[in-house]
């Protein structure tokens, strides 16, 4: 409200002042074009003209001084303001980050015990067991691993989501890396009957990026392309190629495929197709949310391709090496 | 017979630990926070103590430090043994003096492979 009047009062002072000069203007002008002024006038006139402009000045430079001051008042209170937020933002993703790590612990904790227990009983630790009770245990054991995947999984997904990961780049072999990543999702699923062809462009020989996350990606498609392949007769093609800067990756399965009003969906947190998808094939409705976060956070992308009842291709690219540009921290 | 100590604040996770150690032939003895370990370890030789960190009394880190910071210790084996998994977490213990880090939940195969190193013959 002050600062209202002031600033009126500013803007006021000015215009008086402008429509005051004008007035005494015209009178002079026309007192001269008469010239009908006696000397004693001429000296009165003079007086006011001085009194006038001194009035003026005096009025003009209070002004600019409130109008200043009053300007830099506002912009000191929206700095003060913007501190406090920052502070209070801050702040608050410091809580997020205990929360998130906490919750973490809190829930690996107790998963240690059903996955520990589950596992001792399954090797016989506490004596023989009958077929159902075997079976049993069985039933602990998987899922009590699918909710640490679970769990991994989320923690993973908040943390990227959070705008946290970071990329530890190295340059490696990317035959290498691709064998090594078969092998890891060969060693874990039933399906060791499914055929994995791969064929790799000889000009890729390295690429620079994150090598766990690359992992990560890589793992997650191929164990869906195995989840989804065909129970007799499965082959899973792995082709890596050299397309300009890039790297292209892309992996096809004979699988059940994927209507294309579905595609979008495939992407999107929690989102299997069907809810017996589930149920049939396991994994948690993360795994290519997360593999689209990790391979944007590359700069690259990922997409799909496929016709349903004859198989899906999923593809992604990455470029071959990572801008040099450094990520500002917070 | 190789003697460890398990620190370790949760009852349960405690038993599957010692569990698992007795059934590999381990002499197992066990302490239920920082402070408790401390004085375990001055009173008996241990070759191993597995380490909890988020304990109550005194946390593993810290008791870990004590420990270290006495000459006699320094032929014990540490090895933390930890529900906190979160990216850095295993860097920032094995900074603080452990020599390896085991995350919960186990893997009852690999962490018995991993026990067996420390077993002497």
């Amino acid at each position: 409200m002050e600062k209202n009047l002031i600033r009126k009062f500013s803007i006021y002072s000015i215009l008086i002042i402008a429509i005051l000069g004008i007035v005494l203007n015209l009178v002079i002008s026309s007192r001269i074009e008469n010239m009908v002024i006696e000397r004693s006038e001429i000296t009165k006139l003079q007086m006011t003209i001085a009194i006038i402009i001194f009035l003026g000045l005096f009025t003009l430079y209070f002004s600019l001084i409130w109008i200043v001051k009053d300007a830099s008042e506002t912009i000191m209170e929206q700095n003060l303001a913007l501190i406090k937020s920052h502070e209070e933002l801050k702040e608050m993703d410091k809580m997020k980050n205990e929360f998130i790590n906490s919750m973490s612990h809190e829930l690996r904790t107790p998963l240690n015990a059903v996955i520990g227990f589950s596992d001792l009983m399954k090797q016989k630790n506490a004596g023989e067991l009958n077929e159902r009770q075997e079976h049993y245990i069985d039933n602990i054991l998987k899922s009590g691993k699918h909710l640490l995947t679970i769990v991994n999984d989320i923690l993973d997904m908040i943390v990227i989501e959070a705008g946290k990961t970071e990329l530890v780049l190295s340059t490696f072999s990317v035959p290498f890396a691709i064998d090594e990543n078969i092998e890891c999702v060969t060693s874990n699923t039933e399906k060791n009957n499914v055929i994995i062809n791969k064929e790799i462009d000889p000009q890729l020989e390295s690429i620079e990026a994150d090598e766990q996350k690359f992992s990560q990606i890589l793992v997650n498609i191929l164990d869906n392309a195995l989840k989804f392949s065909k129970k007799d007769g499965g082959v899973v093609n792995i082709i890596a190629r050299k397309t300009g800067d890039n790297a292209q990756f892309s992996i096809s399965d004979n699988g059940i495929g994927i209507k294309e009003e579905n595609f979008k969906k495939l992407f999107m947190v929690f989102q299997q197709l069907d809810t017996g998808i589930s149920r049939k094939y396991g994994g948690t409705g993360l795994g290519l949310s997360i593999s689209k976060k990790l391979v944007e956070l590359h700069g690259g992308k990922i997409w799909v391709e496929s016709k349903y009842g004859e198989g899906t291709t999923f593809t992604f690219e990455l470029p071959l090496a990572q801008k040099k540009e450094v990520k500002p921290n917070d | 017979m190789t003697k460890v100590l398990v620190v370790e604040d949760n009852p349960l996770n405690m038993e599957l630990v010692v569990e698992i150690l007795n059934s590999l032939g381990f002499e197992v003895f066990g302490a239920i926070n920082g402070e408790d370990a401390i004085k375990e370890v001055e009173k008996e030789h241990y070759d191993l103590i597995l380490m909890d960190i988020e304990l109550p009394v005194m946390d593993g880190i810290s008791a870990l430090r004590i420990i270290k910071s006495k000459p006699e210790y320094h032929n014990v084996h540490t090895v933390a043994l930890t529900a906190l998994a979160m990216k850095g977490d295993k860097e920032k213990f094995l900074a603080a003096g452990f020599e390896d880090y085991i995350s919960k939940p186990i893997d009852v195969p690999e962490f018995m492979k991993k026990m067996l190193i420390f077993k002497k013959s």
